[in-house]
């Protein structure tokens, strides 16, 4: 349990350490800036609200990615299943998702790259949030400790990601 | 905290971090209030406690054990709802923390009924004097059986009889109506307060409830 003479002092830090973090998080979810902003907002409220439990189990950049998940998830409410999943040519470890080379190297490319956009936005509420975490570079482990299930859960859903995406985006060449 | 009102402050996080200060201080000082009117009671309800059981006899001690018995227990399920409230973390694991608002959600909590025996003790404690007391003792001595007892009770909210003998002043006369009248009245107020809950569970907290749901069901597939 935190001290809380050094709440504040401990948000900072973590803010510091964190905040590219939970922005990025924050714009896989939201295209307009100013939703993004206030998604920022809620996770730093969330941050700060759950600080008093903070018992440093987890290591603290898998602690602020379970609020950053849980927080999307709460944040667009009755509209979850609306929930848009936002990547782009820059997205950091684009290739974790899609693992062929040649097929990535294509949809590098803008119109291909929309086409992922679509597809992904196809997926379920969690197999969004999964990668998402995916594209953070986060390990099977660590996405396990930030949703809650089995690492070998995990990979099974991630492998049945991959494969359904390979399959869209090539045209059904891969089922 | 809505997030327009923090909205100006996104590139001030001095001002962001004094209304999340503030925030937490809201929050205590609502405890606060609730800790500081249960005291301010106690302190009202102690010399009236007093002065009762000085009166001697067995209703004024009936009164006060009713009275304390119906605030301990509000008490005690106001302590557990805070302690509830102040366990929710969004740091938790996303499958625990979904489960755990499913939980919160639900329409019925074990915990809910306790406050069915305070309420009917608050009720009996502030309501109960000489005259009262005597009528219940006259109930329980009389050949009414239980059954009689509910439909006469129930009768009471329908029947202009038992509203005119009220209204006419005519208790006297008839003192069991004093029970009937109060199990209705507390039959009606219950009814009443169980249908505005389930509305309002249905409206704002249900839709909560099955997202969580469907949320553990995608997780747990």
């Amino acid at each position: 349990m935190i001290d809380k003479v050094n709440k504040e002092e401990q948000f900072n830090k973590i803010l510091a350490e964190n905040s590219d973090r939970i922005r990025r998080i924050c714009n896989y979810y939201n295209s307009n800036s100013e939703n993004q902003k206030d998604m920022y907002q809620e996770v730093l409220v969330n941050i700060w609200k759950s600080l008093d439990n903070f018992r440093g189990d987890s290591m603290v950049s898998t602690w602020v990615y379970r609020v950053a998940v849980n927080t999307s998830l709460s944040f667009t409410g009755k509209n979850f299943r609306q929930m848009k999943l936002i990547v782009s040519s820059d997205s950091q470890n684009l290739n974790s998702i899609i693992d062929d080379e040649s097929l990535l190297e294509k949809h590098r490319e803008e119109a291909m790259l929309n086409q992922l956009q679509n597809e992904l936005n196809q997926l379920s509420v969690i197999d969004k949030a999964l990668i998402s975490l995916m594209l953070e570079g986060l390990s099977m482990k660590e996405i396990a400790d930030v949703i809650g299930i089995k690492e070998s859960n995990v990979k099974v859903k991630i492998h049945r990601i991959k494969e359904q995406l390979k399959s869209k985006l090539s045209g059904g060449r891969h089922e | 905290m809505s997030n327009s009102k923090i909205s100006k402050d996104t590139n001030d996080m001095g001002s962001f971090i004094g209304k999340l200060k503030r925030e937490d201080n809201n929050l205590q000082k609502l405890y606060k209030i609730l800790k500081i009117t249960y005291i301010v009671l106690l302190i009202i309800y102690i010399p009236i406690f007093y002065f009762e059981i000085e009166k001697g006899g067995l209703v004024p001690i009936l009164k006060v054990v009713f009275i304390v018995s119906g605030f301990s227990i509000f008490l005690f399920c106001m302590a557990y709802a805070q302690k509830k409230m102040k366990k929710i973390s969004y740091a938790e694991p996303t499958l625990m923390l979904l489960k755990k608002t499913e939980k919160r959600y639900r329409i019925f909590h074990p915990i809910d009924l306790a406050s069915i025996p305070a309420f009917l003790f608050l009720a009996v404690g502030l309501g109960l004097n000489e005259k009262i007391f005597l009528t219940i003792k006259q109930f329980f001595n009389s050949d009414l059986n239980w059954r009689v007892y509910l439909v006469e009770a129930w009768q009471f909210l329908f029947s202009g009889e038992h509203w005119y003998k009220m209204f006419a002043k005519t208790v006297n006369e008839f003192p069991m109506i004093i029970v009937f009248m109060a199990t209705g009245l507390f039959i009606y107020i219950l009814v009443i307060l169980l249908v505005l809950g389930y509305i309002l569970w249905i409206l704002k907290y249900k839709p909560i409830r099955d997202n969580a749901l469907e949320l553990i069901k995608e997780i747990e597939n």
